[in-house]
């Protein structure tokens, strides 16, 4: 059984929703013009058609803006616009909008598809949405520059979106001219989690605080957990962001997990499904043949997005001779670089070993820098590191002597701006952002030198540019500041590299107290194995000998059977323990589970509500041990106090020695701190990833 | 090489992680292909090819016909420099019955180690066979544009070069076929083009490092 939500789950209840939504839209679109009710019919005369995916905005431009949206069903797709939400009196016509239609992924699903429409076998394929999915690319042209304009998505004359002035967009500055722009960075966000939203919700708390919203928002890969699926779009980024995907372009660049599916060399793939983004150099850069890499101009700022996943990282690689020609050309007054693997990271990965990291840095930073660039941002790694101004960081493994050109906080609070000198100018220094704490488990293996802020916390980052000035912000989830950065373009700097800069300081794997790891955070996808509130066999009031009652044969005949959680005066009990508090301290649990494939699992894991120590066996092997210190059973020591209010999650240690396909036993043994404890709880399952 | 080893499985732990752990479940479980082959893209990620290709060749043993690990073993012993054994398992691959579709790539390994062992006139050929079926990208233009230039065929790689500039937009082979303009000796045509790029250029140096080659020829 999955106890959780599906992507397609999601997408299902998503469309029951989004249909009763749509009959309580009220009024055909036509009467926002002409006073007149009339109810226009479907234009299928089936059902009528709604909206699964969007509208959201792509590849914006001065004069130009693309609204997408998917159907269940073929519309004739109409965009109408005006500056006014109250006056949408422009429309892009059905005929100047890009209709794809997803064929399936076999004979029959193809067939089917084109017998009910047979002129959609000459159309664009979608790739990997379900069979008769219908995307829409309207492009909507001729804009003004600096402009906001209100949208709606149509069905010939039925208005399918609300009537709702958050269906906006504004367009860019137009190419050259100065004008500030504050841009969202997030990465490996796409969990469909509470962290991920918690994230976007610090976001729109920030930028309401200081009344300034995004302009646009990159994404740095790693947005659709696990595999990049169609349904993994569906559920972990499109509607996580829906209220900024509809007016802010988010501008992408591919994560490895969106590899899993998508194919940089063919550009085909959910990831290349999902968005429109300039291959021909239409947003300002220089035409890279490829939606794999691409760059796009705002106002004065030149945006460069790379592929660091699947694609030739070579100097001799067509990727970087794009990168080289591209640089050359912009005029641009900053330039601000982004991919998903860090040059420069010992967050949950590291740059000095793996083999991407160490290409993007060793081959791709050379030519940045030489460019002038002077931010780049990536992810991957989940944690937030940020660099001192730095250059020339090619080694491996990384050092910060002689790279490092300001070893201050680049805080205006506190050491002050990093300063370049104005325009573009080579190797006056680059500030590397790694920002892959968007939403999944955060972790850190070591400590980069040439990091000045380092912090475990999910979160993302937002970045202002304002004439000769670039702020950078670390928002946490709970929208609170944890780093500020700045960079002045200003006159003329000349670099000095330091021979011995600060450094960050050592560090070492946090451990509690008790000696324990940290906690660790549940997987994205999982199957329970023993689900909540299964029956266990359980034991209260005595203690087994040894450690026999651990292991696959013990025959537990003899132990009652209730249903987890099991104790006394807390809230979740189910096995009350009536004689508990005051008799004795100390029960035990055990629980038979089938795996098919042992050797498939990669991870195990129990989530417990526990008060307040606990060990547990797999098949008679210690894998687990929270809140108390040696020995087992009745010689258990230094039960500490912990409160069982919050389900925790605990990955079984060393499972690949003991877990068999087949039967599998866990059994626990749970402590209270002592035995006149006013409460007292075990409440375990059994979950692997998915 | 312009060929990129088979992107690792998703996960969120480190590849050493990744490594400890599949090891670790093939000692308690025995091998098995698959441990196997994320094993080894794991190893490819951390840089250690020779690992690498000893789980695809240990894979390969329990399945003798799987044309991923024929292919990714090919890529790591090209990327290894092991080039006889290279040609060795992607001519075993290319044996396998596949969709022309699938062998397509296989055709764009073996003209990449052709390449290497310098017989350009087979990685030429190879090149072409793959050109029949996918949608070639930018690098694969290039490749076949610099061995047809190579065997002094320049009238086959500017048309080439046009046609990938053409059907994708990409600078680079704009770039490419401008240079190739110069080596096919007309360079007053590649001359008009690059007097019409300099002045969109911030930085000129490999411009006009381009315009006095062709002022030279």
């Amino acid at each position: 059984m999955r106890s959780f939500e599906t992507g397609l789950s999601r997408l299902r209840r998503r469309l029951t929703a989004a249909g009763a939504a749509l009959l309580l839209a009220g009024p055909v679109f036509a009467s926002d013009h002409d006073g007149s009710s009339h109810e226009l019919l479907p234009t299928n005369g089936a059902s009528r058609s709604i909206i699964i995916r969007g509208p959201y905005v792509q590849l914006a431009t001065s004069h130009s803006i693309y609204v997408v949206w998917r159907t269940d069903k073929r519309i004739q797709p109409v965009v109408r616009y005006g500056d006014n939400p109250g006056n949408l009196d422009r429309v892009v016509a059905p005929q100047d909008v890009i209709t794809r239609v997803s064929l399936g992924t076999n004979r029959a699903e193809r067939l089917r598809v084109i017998e009910q429409w047979p002129e959609v076998a000459h159309f664009p394929v979608l790739h990997s949405a379900y069979a008769g999915t219908w995307q829409y690319e309207a492009r909507i042209s001729g804009l003004q520059p600096e402009s906001t304009y209100y949208y709606a998505v149509c069905d010939g004359e039925t208005r399918l979106t609300g009537r709702d002035p958050s269906y906006r967009f504004k367009t860019h500055p137009p190419p050259g001219k100065s004008a500030p722009v504050r841009m969202w960075i997030v990465g490996d966000s796409g969990t469909g989690r509470e962290n991920q939203s918690l994230v976007h919700d610090a976001m729109l708390k920030h930028t309401a605080r200081d009344g300034r919203p995004i302009d646009l928002y990159l994404h740095l890969g790693d947005m659709a957990y696990n595999k990049g699926k169609d349904v993994e779009f569906q559920s972990r980024f499109f509607e996580m962001y829906e209220p900024t995907l509809r007016n802010v372009v988010c501008w992408p660049t591919m994560g490895n997990h969106e590899g899993s599916t998508s194919k940089g060399t063919t550009g085909i793939g959910p990831y290349y499904d999902a968005y429109v983004v300039p291959a021909r150099g239409e947003a300002g850069g220089v035409p890279s043949g490829t939606e794999a890499y691409y760059a796009f101009d705002y106002g004065r700022v030149h945006f460069i997005c790379l592929d660091s996943h699947d694609l030739d990282r070579k100097p001799t690689g067509a990727m970087a001779q794009w990168l080289k020609l591209d640089l050359e050309r912009t005029k641009a007054d900053w330039i601000l670089a982004f991919f998903h693997h860090p040059p420069y990271t010992k967050g949950s990965h590291d740059s000095d070993r793996e083999t991407q990291l160490v290409q993007m840095r060793t081959h791709i930073m050379p030519i940045l820098e030489s460019h002038g660039v002077d931010v780049v941002l990536t992810g991957h790694s989940h944690i937030y590191e940020r660099s001192m101004l730095m250059d020339g960081a090619y080694a491996t493994p990384t050092i910060a002597e002689n790279v490092i050109l300001d070893d201050g906080d680049g805080d205006p609070n506190g050491d002050g701006p990093y300063q370049k000198s104005a325009g573009l100018h080579p190797n006056q220094g680059t500030i590397q952002v790694v920002a892959g704490h968007g939403g999944t488990r955060n972790s850190r293996k070591g400590t980069m030198p040439v990091m000045r802020k380092i912090i475990v916390e999910h979160g993302s980052v937002i970045i202002d540019i304002e004439g000769d000035t670039l702020t950078g912000f670390m928002l946490n989830k709970f929208a609170e500041v944890r780093d500020t950065f700045s960079l002045v373009k200003r006159g003329h700097i000349t670099p000095r590299r330091i021979l011995n800069p600060w450094q960050p300081p050592d560090w070492k794997p946090p451990r509690s107290p008790g000696g324990e790891e940290p906690a660790a955070e549940v997987p994205e996808d999982f199957i329970d194995v023993i689900p909540r509130h299964a029956e266990w066999h359980y034991l209260a009031g005595s203690d087994p000998e040894g450690l026999k009652w651990t292991e696959p044969d013990f025959d537990a005949k003899d132990w009652k059977v209730g249903i987890a959680g099991f104790g006394y005066g807390m809230k979740g009990v189910r096995t009350e323990l009536t004689d508990m508090q005051g008799n004795f301290s100390r029960i035990y649990l055990r629980r038979e589970f089938e795996i098919e494939h042992a050797d498939y699992i990669a991870e195990i894991g129990m989530r417990i509500f526990y008060d307040d120590g606990f060990v547990a066996y797999l098949n008679g092997k210690e894998v687990a041990r929270k809140s108390m210190g040696k020995g087992h059973g009745k010689d258990a020591r230094d039960i500490r106090s912990h409160p069982g209010d919050k389900l925790e999650y605990v990955p079984l240690k060393d499972f690949e020695k003991h877990l068999k396909s087949g039967r599998n036993v866990l059994a626990i043994e749970g402590h209270n701190s002592s035995k006149d404890s006013s409460d007292f709880l075990l409440d375990p399952d059994l979950i692997i990833e998915d | 090489m312009a060929l990129v080893l088979t992107a690792r499985a998703p996960a969120h732990d480190s590849p050493e992680a990744l490594v400890n752990r599949y090891s670790a479940l093939m000692a308690a479980h025995g091998v098995t292909p698959l441990l196997l082959a994320k094993r080894a893209e794991e190893y490819a990620v951390l840089g250690e090819l020779d690992k690498a290709a000893a789980d695809w060749e240990q894979l390969l043993q329990l399945q003798p016909r799987s044309l991923n690990a024929l292919t990714e073993l090919s890529k790591v012993r090209l990327e290894s420099g092991r080039l006889t054994e290279a040609m060795s398992s992607v001519n075993q691959a290319l044996a396998l019955p596949a969709h022309p579709e699938e062998q397509a790539p296989l055709y764009l390994i073996r003209a990449h180690i052709h390449r290497a062992r310098g017989d350009l006139t087979n990685a030429l050929a190879d090149c072409e066979r793959f050109f029949v079926h996918p949608v070639p990208d930018v690098d694969a233009f290039i490749l076949r544009s610099q061995l047809q230039l190579r065997l002094q065929q320049w009238e086959a790689a500017l048309v080439g070069l046009r046609e990938g500039w053409e059907r994708t937009g990409s600078a680079v082979l704009e770039t490419h076929w401008i240079e190739a303009l110069v080596d096919a000796g007309r360079p007053a045509e590649a001359l008009a083009q690059i007097e019409r790029r300099l002045p969109e250029t911030r930085w000129q140096s490999s411009w006009l490092l381009r315009r006095a080659r062709a002022r030279l020829r």
